[in-house]
């Protein structure tokens, strides 16, 4: 035991950092050399055997000092010069201590404490950054595309359980930072896959599709998030202030979002102009998924914006026709009452017909309202700026809104592929 | 009640009944996990499973962790592992798995994310836990609990300094940049409010300043707003009362007394420090050489025990291991000498060796473990006091006595006197001197911007005359006198502390 006790104390010293007036070594080791420390009580001396038998016992012999110990008289001349059996001394001369201990008036606690992890099974092993570059990392990535890729409302075949305390274990090794990186990373890689899958889609189908992209990723950031979450406390909000979730939804707004905001607004506000091309629900979808994108949104944005969700989703939950006037004015462009839209604006409840219901010309000023909002919010200084502030003013207060529609868009276009 | 919808969780060959409705409320794991969709969220019925499987966890630390979500979360009074009644002590194997307990425990919380029950930990931070706590803060990232402890061991930093855990909890290198646990802990300490503190054996009675209900405090601080003097609500250890000749030092923000004789004149080696943060007295291990009359100094954080009566070692005391070593010794035993600390080194000035006056300034250097002289003046002086700022010494009292040619009247051999000795130029200045007082009999500390001085001339029968409290200010080289004394009494010490900021009651 005397041995194995000095191995310990050895190992775990040399590990230890020096202090700046580098005498920590010695100075911690000279203490236990030299004169006899105090005594402690006869609970400190630890019981080895409740020690694993791993290589890495840091755990020393728990030489608690019971400060109020009777300590006078205790005359001893010069320190004898240092030993090679310094501790064994020191165990003697516990031992000749301990009985004196027990008769002090309150023997305080031991306090062993088991520096080495190895009481925990998920921290037993250390995970080097190779390991969990080939081991746990691939493990998260396969779960990772798997939520990523499936449709919602799919039965998730993972387990929880599993992947939970894979993360957990890379956060309590320390490999929260690395791991956070390949997440994000992982993630911009798919939605730029994702972006360009897109880009590639036919008109007829871009709306279902941005809708389909939109919805999945939701989806996946269900599951994803709440793997995550040891990471998002212990790491993600304590070290860096952010959340998890408000992260990846970024990611989505500016690798997919933004980049087909501009093909996909006018592609809705044609397909309004024709009926059920594009179904409500798909149009309320994508709006309420816009919204999410932008958390941050305050008045007048979300206002405008909101109201203009309310109206879609008016309009999905109007049964085909039992009012098909509201439909009518809701949905057809056609038999919009006036299309000047400053009109509109500066009297809106005498220029629709029916008084509670809003009209088409006043939501589709609210979706330009949103999209120059969902525009103008994120100021990006790129080489799309430029493109952006003609937008911004194309969509201001001194856009004329000229006599149709598809002039707007016409043009809009044209500013798109210019 | 009964028809709570239970959830079985196994882990390992066993399983554990909780109620689902608790287990969402309590633990951030169940919760994102019902969240999540993923294979487990699902009921038995539509393809998910009978129980909830957990790995890696242990078995002792997952039931207090659901022993305390069944049990609908913290509760009054709950205290971590099993507490006897206070006092009892407990047996040692139950205090060994109380520790390797709470790490299970912190374990399992952090896992199942219970965070009320971490919330809880906060105010179960203890001298027998706090470093383990600290570790397992660290190992699974929550900075409360680790705010918590540091704080705890900054209060208690010389006993937890002393543990031999502490040094294996710095050998983790601490992040570039990042200061060692020992130094924020030290930082920690040096806050709050300096506050003059005096001790003494007052004597009560109508005359005292304060007419103190029962026995007169034996520890005082000085209010500088209202000029008055409050008792502490601690008095000196029944060990210290009527000791004399004691060596005093303040290390840590602790006050240490140590040595000195009693009464009965018999020399004592005991040590003693006084904690500010909790109040309290602590007795530390004991000088190996009983001393009196000697000078206690505080340099790089250990303290020099030099000298004494007719003694020329010096031990040093290092407070993480509490305990005192023999260092180089004087070159000759001293008599009426007076020692500081000045920039890392010790200074020893005046008084008497065995057969002549002592004309040599002593320099010790704590790193070479070297005395050296330092230098040789020509004014003798004995019984003074001194205390540094940068590289100046500032020696208040004493008797001068002048063997040089520039000699001034013997008046100046007993009055109270205020001189700079700095190190670097090794320039004296004779900065001020008041010529009623005697400065043979006082205590002074170093405190805000100037010296303050309390001087009891004993050897004069008109004794209130000549008790004297004045502040020697540093920066303008003027006095202040102070009319509240704090009280009679003998054995004065004054000293500066920080106390904690809060009303001290």
């Amino acid at each position: 035991m005397e041995e194995s006790m000095e191995e310990e104390e050895g190992g775990s010293y040399e590990a230890m950092m020096d202090d700046q007036n580098h005498n920590n070594w010695e100075a911690a080791v000279d203490g236990f050399r030299q004169p006899p420390p105090p005594p402690p009580p006869p609970s400190s001396i630890p019981a080895p055997a409740r020690e694993p038998p791993a290589g890495q016992l840091l755990t020393m012999p728990a030489v608690s000092v019971d400060r109020k110990g009777p300590k006078e008289g205790l005359p001893m001349g010069p320190p004898p010069p240092p030993e090679a059996n310094g501790v064994i001394m020191m165990l003697k001369s516990c031992d000749a201590a301990a009985a004196v201990a027990k008769a002090a008036p309150a023997p305080t606690p031991s306090s062993t404490i088991n520096i080495n992890t190895s009481t925990s099974k998920f921290l037993m092993n250390v995970i080097t950054i190779e390991d969990y570059k080939s081991t746990y990392w691939p493990k998260l990535d396969g779960a990772i595309d798997q939520l990523l890729t499936q449709s919602p409302g799919d039965y998730i075949p993972i387990s929880y359980e599993q992947i939970y305390s894979c993360v957990y274990k890379c956060v309590c090794q320390q490999h929260s930072e690395q791991m956070y990186s390949d997440l994000i990373k992982k993630i911009t890689n798919h939605l730029e896959r994702v972006s360009k899958e897109l880009q590639a889609s036919p008109p007829d189908l871009y709306i279902e599709r941005f809708n389909l992209a939109l919805g999945q990723y939701m989806g996946a950031l269900q599951s994803i998030v709440p793997l995550f979450i040891y990471m998002n406390k212990f790491y993600i909000e304590t070290k860096l202030n952010r959340d998890l979730k408000d992260d990846l939804i970024k990611l989505f707004t500016e690798h997919v979002a933004e980049k087909h905001i501009y093909s996909l607004m006018p592609l809705l506000l044609e397909a309004q102009s024709t009926p059920f091309q594009v179904t409500p629900s798909t149009m309320a979808n994508i709006v309420k998924g816009l919204y999410t994108l932008r958390p941050e949104v305050t008045s007048p944005g979300r206002e405008l914006g909101m109201s203009w969700l309310i109206t879609a989703r008016q309009h999905v939950q109007v049964p085909e026709g039992t009012d098909s006037e509201c439909i009518e004015c809701a949905l057809l462009l056609e038999t919009r009452t006036h299309w000047s839209c400053r009109d509109c604006t500066q009297s809106t409840a005498r220029s629709c017909r029916h008084s509670g219901a809003p009209s088409q010309s006043c939501s589709w000023k609210r979706m330009l309202d949103f999209l120059h909002w969902f525009v103008i919010k994120k100021k990006k200084p790129n080489k799309q700026k430029q493109n952006k502030k003609i937008v911004a003013a194309r969509l201001g207060d001194d856009f004329e809104m000229g006599q149709s529609s598809n002039e707007f868009i016409y043009r809009f276009r044209e500013e798109q592929a210019a | 009640m009964s028809a709570e919808e239970m959830v079985q969780i196994r882990l390992e060959d066993r399983c554990y009944p909780v109620s689902k409705r608790k287990l969402i409320e309590q633990s951030d794991y169940f919760r994102a996990l019902y969240r999540s969709g993923m294979r487990e969220a699902l009921s038995p019925e539509a393809g998910g499973p009978e129980v909830q499987q957990l790995r890696g966890l242990s078995a002792p630390g997952l039931r207090l962790v659901l022993d305390f979500i069944n049990a609908g979360g913290a509760r009054e009074g709950w205290l971590l592992g099993r507490r006897g009644e206070p006092g009892g002590g407990g047996e040692e194997e139950e205090d060994m798995d109380e520790v390797s307990l709470l790490s299970e425990l912190v374990e399992a919380a952090s896992f199942l994310q219970v965070t009320s029950l971490l919330r809880l930990l906060l105010s179960q931070v203890r001298l027998t836990n706090c470093l383990e706590l600290y570790r397992l803060a660290q190992v699974y990232g929550l900075p409360d609990l680790q705010e918590a402890c540091l704080r705890f061991m900054a209060v208690h930093f010389h006993e937890v300094l002393c543990k031999p855990q502490f040094h294996l909890l710095g050998s983790s290198p601490p992040a570039p940049g990042d200061v060692s646990l020992k130094q924020r802990l030290r930082e920690a300490r040096m806050t709050g409010t300096p506050v003059l503190v005096a001790l003494g054996d007052f004597l009560g009675g109508p005359l005292a300043p304060h007419p103190y209900q029962g026995e007169p405090p034996s520890m005082l601080r000085y209010e500088e707003m209202t000029e008055r003097w409050f008792p502490l609500a601690n008095n000196l250890p029944p060990d210290l009362v009527n000791v004399r000749g004691y060596g005093s030092a303040i290390l840590d923000n602790y006050l240490f007394i140590v040595g000195g004789y009693r009464i009965t004149s018999q020399e004592i080696s005991a040590a003693h420090s006084y904690n500010p943060s909790t109040n309290e007295w602590l007795q530390v291990a004991s000088m190996n050489q009983k001393r009196s009359n000697f000078k206690l100094v505080a340099v790089n954080s250990k303290l020099y025990a030099i000298g004494g009566q007719a003694v020329s070692n010096v031990e040093c005391y290092n407070p993480e291991q509490d305990a005192w070593n023999f260092m180089a010794p004087l070159p000759n035993p001293l008599a009426e000498f007076s020692a500081c600390e000045c920039q890392g080194k010790i200074y020893v000035i005046g008084g008497y060796t065995t057969r002549d006056r002592n004309m040599n300034i002593l320099q010790y250097c704590p790193a070479a473990d070297l005395w050296t002289l330092f230098e040789t003046c020509d004014v003798h002086i004995r019984k003074q006091q001194m205390v540094s700022v940068e590289e100046t010494i500032y020696i208040v009292g004493g008797c001068l006595h002048e063997l040089g040619p520039t000699r001034r009247g013997s008046q100046s051999e007993d009055m109270l006197t205020v001189q700079s000795y700095n190190t670097a130029t090794r320039q004296w200045l004779y900065l001020k001197e008041n010529t009623s007082k005697s400065g043979l009999n006082l205590t002074c500390a170093l405190h805000n911007d100037g010296i303050y001085i309390m001087s009891r001339d004993v050897t004069l029968s008109t004794s209130l005359e000549h008790r004297v409290f004045l502040k020697y200010n540093i920066f303008n080289d003027s006095w202040e006198a102070f009319r509240r004394f704090p009280a009679f009494g003998h054995n004065l010490l004054v000293s500066s502390l920080y106390l904690p900021n809060k009303a001290e009651t």
